[in-house]
């Protein structure tokens, strides 16, 4: 009886064992072509992590620079402003009064205040040519009194200041208390004039005016400015662990020592590769938190507009600078490569600051918007996904094309790479009849 | 059997008697392109074998070759010509494989000054597949083999050039190869220094492994090689035991024999 039950599971098991057998065997191929290759890439990107994090240079440029910048350049401003600040309050604001109403309360009140020169206007036409001087800064306030004719009408003020000009701020502040007193004082006459309290809130009503434009310009400025600052900051990041993993590697002598580790040369420049990658992004993410800190803090505390850039999404903004630091990483590395020495490296630093600055700072140009022709080119197209992130809109499928060719970039430097770190002419340091010489006897001279 | 089956079959055989050889080295050969002396050719079709068990000196002056050749069987360089096999794996072919089986150690393969001694052996031991208590074990042993205990975790770029020689030899040898090839492994080395590496040169033949290593230091090759081999201009002049060296040249001193065979070679130059 139990022939048949037997003859019924053979094929069973026997697919079984199939099924098995082919788990086995693509387990056994992702355990020892992927894991193994992916631990000896760990255990070089350690190595090379390690001798990066005991070099000077390379802590100073990635991590001490990109921490201490925005606080140093904010505690320089902040010195200046509050010198700048004291000049000003030494200084008496020009303030245009017009109109006539409530104009002898006013008068007792600003006879108080010393820093305050106050100019009457009567005539026609006063009011357009004061304008015209505030907007080029020769007068620092206008305040307008209208309304009030008739029982019961609210008086206006129109403080009309111009931002663009400290001085017309400091003068606009001290306005705003002079019609805050002024306000009192109405507010007590009229109740002794009528006896009620319920008219007390139409009495005055202040409206303010900025009629400067500067403000918009400069925010935008900045706000591209900020981002170029951290792509600066992002090559600096990358740059010394690229020579010293690079042309230091070659200047200690220790080329021979990597290459005779059993390992295949991608693997040895892919580890280079991602701690130059991850130096970068240490240098980038240490920026972004000090410039995000120094905005938010010491800039607030200084009474300074703030500038509109929005930190929401901090997780793209990361992402973005993901992508511009993988980049970054894989030329400098290449560009590294071909150095000799440390000091020849660094006699490079200035023409490669400005190969790469350049396709960065296109993007300061608004008119250049990401598409599929430039999410093709490098550099650039990481420039430009950082930028569009920053302003928080989103072209998924150019930004997907953007990773997709930017991978491939990386694996054309990476391979190039590997194959430069080949040549005999990379071992022994004499580079001939390639323009890599040519560029190199130019940096020389 | 007709003879070409028995051409094959000898072939065959040949090939696996060379399989076994630790070192199979066939006219290997290496130009290089330099700027000022045009074609240089640094290693001029060298043919030798070295077994398991053998230690084998390679002596000859400066720029004769020896670095080059030693570079090329370490996979640094590529041979322009020629072939040479390490434990059956060839050099052009299977880099990886060789990689694998020799410990290499030269003038130019110096330390990353910036890790430790433990550091350093603990990487090179887990690129060879070291992992764990085996590995913290074999560290162990290397660090009082070469007496590495006090400076285990200093940093190299501390150490004298005795100590990190010794880092540099244990390098070589965490994976424990069985071919060693050593560029001048007594380099800038006292005395005492110089014969511990000796004596540990000669451990490592009794435990069956074959090493192949340059000197300019005839003591150490009378001492210690079974075979000798002379080259000089990229040129191998002659490959045999001392004995087989003094009747070749009528000579008792291998500071004799030296001088003996190179300068049989120039006067074949000039001539
Ligand atoms: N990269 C190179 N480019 C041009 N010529 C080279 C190169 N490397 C070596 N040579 C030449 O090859 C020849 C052999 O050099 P090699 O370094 O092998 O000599 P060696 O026997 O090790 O000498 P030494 O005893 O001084 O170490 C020399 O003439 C040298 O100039
Ligand atoms: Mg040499």
């Amino acid at each position: 009886m139990n022939v048949p039950l037997v003859k019924c599971m053979e094929p069973e098991t026997s697919s079984l064992n199939l099924g098995v057998y082919r788990w086995l065997s693509l387990h056994y191929l992702i355990e020892v072509a992927l894991i193994s290759a992916l631990k000896e890439l760990f255990i070089i990107y350690m190595r090379e992590l390690r001798l990066l994090l005991r070099d000077h240079h390379t802590l100073i440029y990635s991590c001490a620079i990109p921490l201490f910048l925005y606080p140093v350049i904010l505690f320089v401003v902040f010195q200046a402003m509050s010198l700048v600040k004291g000049w000003q309050e030494s200084e008496v604001s020009d303030v245009a009064i017009v109109g006539s109403v409530e104009i002898d309360t006013l008068e007792k009140i600003l006879f108080d205040e010393p820093s305050i020169l106050q100019i009457y206007l009567e005539e026609d036409g006063a009011l357009g040519r004061a304008r015209s001087r505030l907007s080029e800064g020769d007068l620092d306030a206008i305040v307008e009194l209208t309304g009030g004719e008739k029982e019961g009408e609210p008086i206006m003020v129109w403080l009309t200041f111009n931002s663009a000009y400290d001085a017309s701020v400091s003068a606009k502040s001290r306005m705003e208390k002079v019609i805050e007193k002024f306000q009192t004082r109405l507010f007590e006459l009229q109740a002794i004039r009528l006896g009620k309290q319920e008219v007390l809130d139409l009495a005055l009503q202040v409206e303010e005016k900025d009629i400067s434009s500067n403000i918009e310009r400069s925010n935008l400025i900045l706000s591209q400015i900020l981002p170029l600052l951290l792509m600066v900051i992002l090559v600096m990041g990358a740059f010394y662990p690229a020579l010293d993993l690079a042309a230091g590697e070659r200047e200690r002598q220790t080329l021979e020592t990597s290459l005779i580790a059993p390992v295949s040369r991608w693997k040895l420049v892919s580890g280079k590769y991602l701690a130059v990658v991850s130096f970068a992004w240490v240098a980038f993410i240490l920026n972004l938190a000090s410039m995000t800190f120094s905005l938010k803090h010491i800039l607030v505390q200084i009474d300074v507009q703030a500038f509109s850039i929005s930190f929401s999404s901090l997780w793209v903004i990361l992402l973005g600078g993901m992508f511009l630091a993988g980049m970054i990483s894989a030329i400098l590395l290449v560009i590294a490569f071909t150095a000799r020495s440390f000091k020849e490296g660094q006699s490079m630093m200035t023409p490669v600051y400005a190969v790469l600055i350049l396709p960065i700072s296109v993007t300061l140009s608004p008119q250049l918007e990401l598409s599929a022709f430039w999410a093709c080119v490098p550099v650039v197209n990481a420039a430009l996904v950082f930028r569009e992130v920053l302003q928080e809109s989103y072209n998924w499928p150019l930004i997907v094309l953007t990773l997709i060719t930017s991978i491939i970039y990386t694996a054309i430097a990476i391979t190039f790479a590997s194959w430069f770190i080949s040549r005999e002419s990379f071992l022994f340091g004499e580079g001939q009849s390639s323009w890599f010489s040519f560029l190199r006897r130019r940096a020389e001279s | 059997m007709n003879s070409s089956q028995l051409a094959e079959r000898q072939s065959s055989e040949k090939l696996q008697r060379e399989n076994n050889r630790a070192i199979q080295v066939e006219g290997l050969t290496k130009t290089f392109h330099d700027q000022e002396r045009g074609l240089v050719t640094a290693v001029d079709q060298i043919s030798f074998h070295c077994d398991y068990g053998e230690v084998v000196g390679l002596l000859g002056p400066n720029g004769a070759g020896k670095t080059t050749t030693l570079r090329m069987l370490s996979t640094v360089l590529a041979p322009t010509r020629g072939s040479a096999f390490i434990a059956g794996k060839s050099v052009e072919n299977d880099p990886l494989e060789v990689r694998k089986n020799i410990g290499y150690l030269s003038a130019n393969t110096n330390l990353y000054l910036r890790l430790t001694p433990r550091e350093t052996l603990k990487y090179f031991g887990s690129l060879h597949g070291l992992k764990g208590e085996q590995l913290d074990q074999k560290i162990a042993e290397l660090l009082s083999v070469f007496q590495m205990e006090d400076f285990a975790d200093v940093r190299c770029e501390k150490l004298s050039t005795g100590m990190r020689q010794k880092v540099s030899i244990a390098r070589t040898v965490v994976h424990d190869p069985p071919v060693l090839i050593l560029d001048e492994p007594t380099l800038g080395l006292d005395i005492l220094v110089a014969s511990t590496m000796m004596k540990f040169i000669e451990q490592f033949k009794e435990r069956g492994k074959c090493i192949l290593f340059s000197t300019h230091i005839m003591g150490e090759v009378e001492k210690l090689c079974d075979r000798i081999a002379v080259i000089h201009r990229g040129q191998l002049l002659a490959l045999d035991s001392l004995q087989g060296l003094r009747d070749q040249t009528q000579e008792q001193y291998l500071e004799d024999i030296f001088f003996s065979l190179i300068q049989d070679e120039v006067k074949d130059g000039s001539r």
